[in-house]
């Protein structure tokens, strides 16, 4: 991938395990990683500050919740590209952080490639 | 004050299938976690004492880590997950090929030891969470797990016995996951609160 033309992406979770695992598959798939967040308050300040072209966000994390924090992204840039990736893969969950704005969900423990094609769905769409 | 004693061998039957897929569900998660088989012992489900804690989880001054997590809403409960120290290390040398010789949370070098642990115990506790979630048809709100490494006797002081306010006995959901070749053990206790209880059982029973 043109370095030029790197998709820049925004990590949100609060485990810095998982966080440096999605840094990984997304840097070894030619992206490039603009940010990391711990809570869902750090995510919504980054996402304005570093203008991501996508943002991972986890739904349990402190000080905010991963759906608030989608639902702040949404309420300023209505076409932010959000893809969830959480354990919490209860259907009422999924639906709620879609219907706030998340474009794909993806359920932790994932496979590297279940999160670049649950991208490229979200870059495509 | 006896409500686990008062648990009907219907109730008792109904709480251990919802752990059982629970438990089924976390194996799954752990297996891709570790990239290994995993398979699971049935697991036990028994009433009893806080004082009776430390014969069922080992000696009260052995060294543990504990994960644990808070549910809230129309089910609260805790979750514990209880390692012991050579599982825990021996977890951190096949994730993430780390040579843990001595567990010490507040040093920065094992900040992503510490962290691999939380998110492991965060996606096993999920998988009881969203089984239970399936069955009664409810979301249920998680608290981020929460880490902490002391001897058993504190924990169960601080986890247990607290919870046995109101009540004298406690709920102890015990699992036993193995991994031939990379044997991997712990327990899982699970502490839902009395109301929880009623509302499970309400649900299923068709009364809510």
């Amino acid at each position: 991938m043109d370095n030029d033309k790197k998709i820049k992406v925004l990590i949100a979770d609060d485990a810095i395990f998982m966080r440096t695992m999605i840094r990984d598959i997304l840097e070894k798939n030619g992206f490039e990683v603009v940010g990391e967040a711990g809570t869902g308050k750090e995510a919504v300040e980054k996402f304005q500050r570093l203008k991501p072209d996508l943002i991972t966000m986890d739904i349990v994390m402190p000080e905010m919740g991963g759906i608030e924090a989608v639902k702040a992204i949404v309420k300023t840039d209505p076409n932010a590209k959000i893809l969830m990736c959480s354990a919490m893969g209860q259907k009422a969950l999924v639906i709620e952080a879609i219907q706030a704005g998340a474009k794909d969900f993806v359920v932790k423990p994932f496979q590297p490639s279940a999160v670049i094609e649950a991208i490229s769905r979200i870059l495509e769409g | 004050m006896g409500f686990y004693k008062d648990l009907t061998p219907f109730d008792k039957d109904l709480l251990k299938e919802l752990c059982t897929i629970g438990t089924g569900n976390a194996a799954t998660s752990l297996s891709a976690i570790l990239k290994t088989t995993i398979s699971i012992l049935v697991p036990s489900l028994d009433v009893i004492l806080p004082e009776e804690m430390p014969e069922n989880l080992g000696e009260p001054e052995s060294s543990k880590v504990v994960i644990f997590s808070y549910l809230s809403g129309a089910f609260p409960a805790k979750f514990l997950i209880i390692f012991s120290e050579e599982e825990s290390m021996k977890i951190a040398k096949t994730l993430i090929s780390s040579k843990v010789d001595k567990i010490d949370f507040d040093s920065p070098e094992q900040e992503i030891f510490k962290s691999m642990l939380m998110e492991i115990g965060n996606i096993i506790i999920s998988s009881y969470v969203n089984a239970m979630s399936m069955m009664i048809n409810a979301s249920l709100l998680q608290s981020p797990p929460q880490i902490k490494h002391d001897i058993l006797e504190s924990i169960i002081d601080e986890f247990c016995i607290e919870s046995a306010e109101g009540s004298n006995e406690l709920l102890l959901l015990k699992n036993k996951f193995l991994s031939h070749g990379n044997e991997i053990l712990f327990d899982i206790i699970f502490i839902p609160d009395e109301i929880s209880l009623k509302n499970i059982f309400a649900h299923i029973k068709g009364e809510s």
